[in-house]
């Protein structure tokens, strides 16, 4: 693994996830060494079942590992994060709330907003179309979730993500369920708020051309028991465009992944 | 054409219904205290409409009173076996026993401990109608996301925030048409009450009309009961409509389920 990182923002080390009990349970992850610097992005790929999606309820907070230890922000993560966003696979809006409500709910909750929500709420209010114009759905404020198609509700669930300006961003699959082109859209929406606002990314997914086109750096995993294998660092330009993707360096370093990833699977 | 064919087609089939019992009665000469004609039913019902008056408020009475009950009870439960797995585990086998024991069967109990008269119909009411809303605001709770709760908690939610922002909004839709059942059984077990143990109410009239074989009022007193039921269940479905209209449009579906009598 890489020199350690002690400025790393997002600090795995030893890492294990055991479900079930630790003598005949499943063991979901192994042995998980992850840095990630403050402000950096950064994409975890492997084969369906490798515990991407346990590393990222792990770094959050919402489950405990089973051996070793999980520092953000120079602290030992043992309980919820606070500070994070999430988005998912599944946009997971609220379908009583209407665009501009459902943004607006993390500031709802998390602890210096909701305070003082009621008191400015017009100011959080333009901050919110001022999120949703970068996204394009300006117009869109006042629309309830079914109104919307699986993109536009996406880029709603981005932007709940991002609304509270949390330091990590944990994207689960966020495009999966979109069609490529819709998908390839979202990558340059999602790379656009990144360069402008910095906040660490932790992206995990199965589109290796998603991974280099958005990521500084990519984590393979190893299937279960899930393990990190690899790492690789982009080096390709920001901002990266869609043309990119075909030039023959990307489509080299796509190859070689996918060569990873096949040997990971047998 | 087709527009009328639907607002005026139930009407149809009622007014032509009635028009063939009519016939039927009078082809048939059945007698009176077998089947009575509409005209006799009523006939009845103008006659007797001071007594039935008095008689259908004080069922509506004992039917509101007991729903009410049910639903700050089913509420409560619901919540509470929705929010703890404790509970629910706890709970769970008294409240299956509990309804399944026939409603009817307790009666006679409530009479004994409350006399005959406006509580056992009350108690037999809430009884009916204070499952299907348990059930239905639990099962609500438990269609939250698990995704839509790790967002919440990665945000710092506590338990109380995730219940309050979406638990409880997200099961308002099961929670409504949960309403529409129970009022509807609530009526059930007033009736139900009134026709063991009671000395007012419709399903008293009933009995008592029964017995003098006054058939036309018995069935007088039914046709009340019946419009009494479509008025409330149309209420509690216009509640419906109007505070959870956003469900029927997304890809909730809404069940429901009805106790047993």
């Amino acid at each position: 693994m890489s020199a350690t990182n002690e400025q790393a923002f997002v600090k795995l080390k030893n890492v294990d996830i055991i479900y079930g009990d630790n003598a005949s349970g499943v063991k979901a992850l192994e042995g998980t060494n992850l840095h990630v610097e403050k402000g950096s992005f950064i994409a975890v790929v492997g084969p369906s079942g490798c515990g991407k999606s346990s590393l990222m309820r792990l770094v959050t907070g919402l489950i405990p590992p089973s051996a070793g230890t999980i520092k953000v922000a120079n602290k030992p993560v043992n309980g919820p994060l606070k500070i994070a966003g999430m988005a998912f696979q599944n946009p997971t809006l609220l379908p009583w709330r209407n665009t501009l409500d459902n943004i607006m709910l993390p500031l709802e909750i998390v602890d210096g907003y909701r305070k003082d929500l009621k008191r400015n709420r017009l100011k959080y209010e333009e901050k919110a179309y001022a999120l949703l114009e970068t996204v394009g759905l300006k117009d869109f404020a006042m629309s309830a979730p079914h109104e919307l198609s699986g993109g536009m509700k996406q880029r709603v669930s981005l932007c709940r993500a991002l609304m509270h300006e949390p330091e990590l961003l944990m994207l689960d699959e966020p495009f999966a369920a979109l069609d490529a082109f819709t998908r390839e859209e979202l990558w340059g929406v999602l790379q656009k708020l990144w360069m402008e606002k910095r906040f660490t990314v932790i992206l995990v997914t199965h589109d290796l051309r998603e991974a280099i086109y958005l990521s500084q750096k990519i984590y393979v995993m190893s299937s279960r028991p899930g393990k990190i294998v690899i790492e690789k660092n982009v080096e390709f330009d920001f901002p990266r465009s869609l043309s990119d993707t075909y030039k023959p360096d990307f489509v080299a370093l796509v190859e070689e992944l996918r060569n990873h990833i096949s040997l990971e699977r047998q | 054409m087709n527009k009328h064919i639907n607002r005026f087609g139930p009407w149809l089939i009622v007014a032509s219904t009635l028009i063939f019992w009519e016939i039927c009665v009078l082809i048939f000469a059945i007698p009176k205290f077998v089947l009575p004609a509409p005209s006799a039913i009523i006939e009845s019902l103008v006659k007797w409409a001071p007594v039935i008056a008095i008689h259908a408020w004080q069922t509506l009475f004992t039917t509101l009173i007991g729903f009410v009950f049910a639903v700050l009870g089913g509420l409560g439960i619901g919540i509470a076996v929705g929010w703890s797995t404790l509970l629910y585990r706890a709970l769970y086998p008294l409240l299956i026993a509990f309804n399944s024991v026939p409603k009817v069967a307790i009666v006679p109990i409530l009479v004994i401990w409350f006399g005959i008269g406006t509580p056992p119909a009350i108690i037999t009411a809430f009884m009916l109608a204070f499952f299907p809303i348990v059930v239905n605001v639990a099962a609500g709770l438990a269609t939250v996301e698990p995704e839509l709760e790790d967002v919440l908690r990665s945000l710092g939610a506590s338990k109380k925030d995730i219940l309050l922002k979406v638990g409880l909004p997200s099961s308002a839709p099961y929670f409504f048409a949960a309403l529409k059942v129970a009022i509807t059984l609530a009526l059930v077990g007033s009736v139900i009450a009134e026709t063991i143990a009671a000395n007012k109410g419709i399903g008293y009239l009933m009995l008592n009309a029964s017995s003098r074989f006054d058939v036309p009022l018995v069935f007088a007193g039914l046709i009340v009961v019946a419009i009494m039921g479509i008025v409330i269940y149309e209420i509690c479905a216009y509640i419906e409509r109007r505070t959870t209209g956003w469900a029927t449009r997304g890809a909730t579906s809404v069940v429901s389920s009805a106790g047993g009598g």
